[in-house]
């Protein structure tokens, strides 16, 4: 950002977050599975004020052909924030250079954690859309693309899932949202495979001391319990509705 | 029955099947899918075909080059047939083939043959993991629904599927896979397909 400026908002008020959260607490987030038809496997995610559908397609012939590998699939991502989606800055739709960036983190992520190798050849392409963004929409939007993944029946070793920890002032906290984000002394997103808490995305804005570090990975492997439950409940939700009596 | 998704354990012991994966002693899912706890097996409810030979097909011809016909499958990879060996007549593109997996080059081109022309009627796609609910236990599933209809059907192991008959016995087929798609991972599904043909039989 440049420069410097003591004229911040209170972010940390009688003990409390702005919007009334302890340090240590998620926002709300709610996860769909299945809700685009025509993709092979969908997330819709609402996460605090975040608004973001994940889809996925795949494994399908890789376009252009010279983007293929012999010896595995290639994963494709488009991360976009719709030009609604927030206040100022994303008014114009298509890739920029933060766009960029964060499409190609999350595909890192997920070259990580699907088994690429069971199809060379093709291409798995994964869109995550911003309809409304609130801060944390890198870590939402991995979070809502392992479950698209999932639900497109690609093999994966795990689902991942992503959240934000930072620092205000001397108090680590754990998702930070957009006024907290922008106001904060350091945010740090991270990605973590549940199974044996293997970190696949760790980046920093801003500093931490090592004690603080640890501390915020330690609250976001922590919060993940939730997320994980979360997401495998969504993709068993898919086959709960339909059947028995219905039809 | 109980659905696993990715990254979920299936057995405290390494265990050896298909869509797990084994780490640190542990066998963990890697695939949304139906565990039968009986057998132990992980039966996937969504994804992809992947080509195995003997698998019997159903394709478009898309085009012919100096010895092979190009067959679409649906299928990320190319797909061909080499012509003058197996076929009765040449076949010209746009023509509907049923055809065998003879082999899988490399682990990539699907190679076919034993091709059967497939004249008129309609067909249908339905997701290749449901495929083999749709043809049943030793093609019962099918034949019902053959028999039922008054339809003839070539299933495809690549999901896609032929369906020949009059108009009705036609509609009547589709909806009856469209159901076995929808309710695949509900036991008991053999006789609701049989109970919803009856139905509209009257």
């Amino acid at each position: 950002m440049g420069g410097s400026s003591l004229n911040k908002p209170e972010l940390i008020i009688h003990g409390k977050r702005t919007d009334g959260r302890e340090f240590g607490e998620l926002r709300k987030f709610r996860i769909k599975a299945g809700i685009v038809k025509n993709a092979d496997g969908s997330a819709y995610l609402e996460w605090g004020n975040n608004r973001i559908i994940a889809a996925v397609y795949g494994p399908r012939e890789a376009m252009p052909k010279h983007s293929s590998d012999p010896a595995k699939a290639v994963i494709k991502c488009r991360y976009a924030m719709a030009p609604f989606s927030s206040l100022s800055e994303h008014g114009r739709s298509g890739p920029n250079r933060r766009a960029t960036e964060i499409s190609k983190v999350i595909k890192e992520v997920f070259e990580n954690v699907v088994l690429t190798q069971e199809f060379p050849g093709s291409e798995i392409a994964i869109f995550i859309e911003i309809l409304q963004g609130d801060g944390g929409t890198r870590a939402a939007g991995i979070t809502a693309a392992s479950v698209a993944l999932a639900a497109a029946g690609i093999p994966m070793k795990d689902l991942p899932f992503a959240v934000s920890a930072g620092r205000i002032k001397d108090k680590m906290v754990l998702d930070l949202n957009m006024i907290e984000d922008n106001y904060s002394d350091s945010d740090m997103p991270l990605a973590v495979s549940p199974r044996n808490n293997e970190i696949l995305l760790l980046q920093m804005d801003g500093g931490l001391t090592k004690d603080d570090l640890m501390k915020g990975i330690n609250m976001v492997v922590e919060s993940g319990k939730k997320i994980t439950e979360a997401q495998r409940h969504a993709l068993k939700e898919m086959y709960a509705d339909s059947g028995e009596n219905g039809v | 029955m109980e659905i696993v998704v990715p990254g979920e354990i299936v057995s405290d012991q390494p265990m050896r099947s298909q869509n797990t994966n084994v780490e640190d002693g542990k066998t963990y899912a890697v695939r949304i899918a139906l565990k039968d706890s009986r057998k132990g097996t992980l039966v996937p409810l969504e994804g992809v075909w992947r080509p195995h030979v003997g698998d019997i097909v159903v394709g478009i011809v898309t085009g012919q080059r100096s010895s092979v016909y190009d067959i679409e499958l649906n299928y990320f990879e190319r797909s061909i047939l080499v012509s003058g060996k197996y076929e009765s007549h040449p076949l010209s593109p746009g023509e509907l083939i049923e055809a065998k997996v003879k082999d899988v080059e490399n682990r990539r081109t699907v190679i076919l043959a034993y091709p059967k022309s497939l004249h008129g009627g309609t067909i249908v796609e339905a997701a290749p993991s449901k495929v083999p609910r749709i043809i049943g236990k030793e093609d019962t599933m099918v034949r019902q629904i053959s028999e039922m209809t008054g339809t003839q059907i070539v299933v495809g192991k690549n999901g896609i599927i032929w369906i020949r008959g009059d108009e009705r016995g036609v509609l009547k087929a589709k909806m009856a896979i469209k159901k076995i798609e929808d309710e695949a991972h509900i036991p008991g599904l053999t006789e609701r397909i049989k109970q919803m043909l009856e139905k509209n039989s009257e």
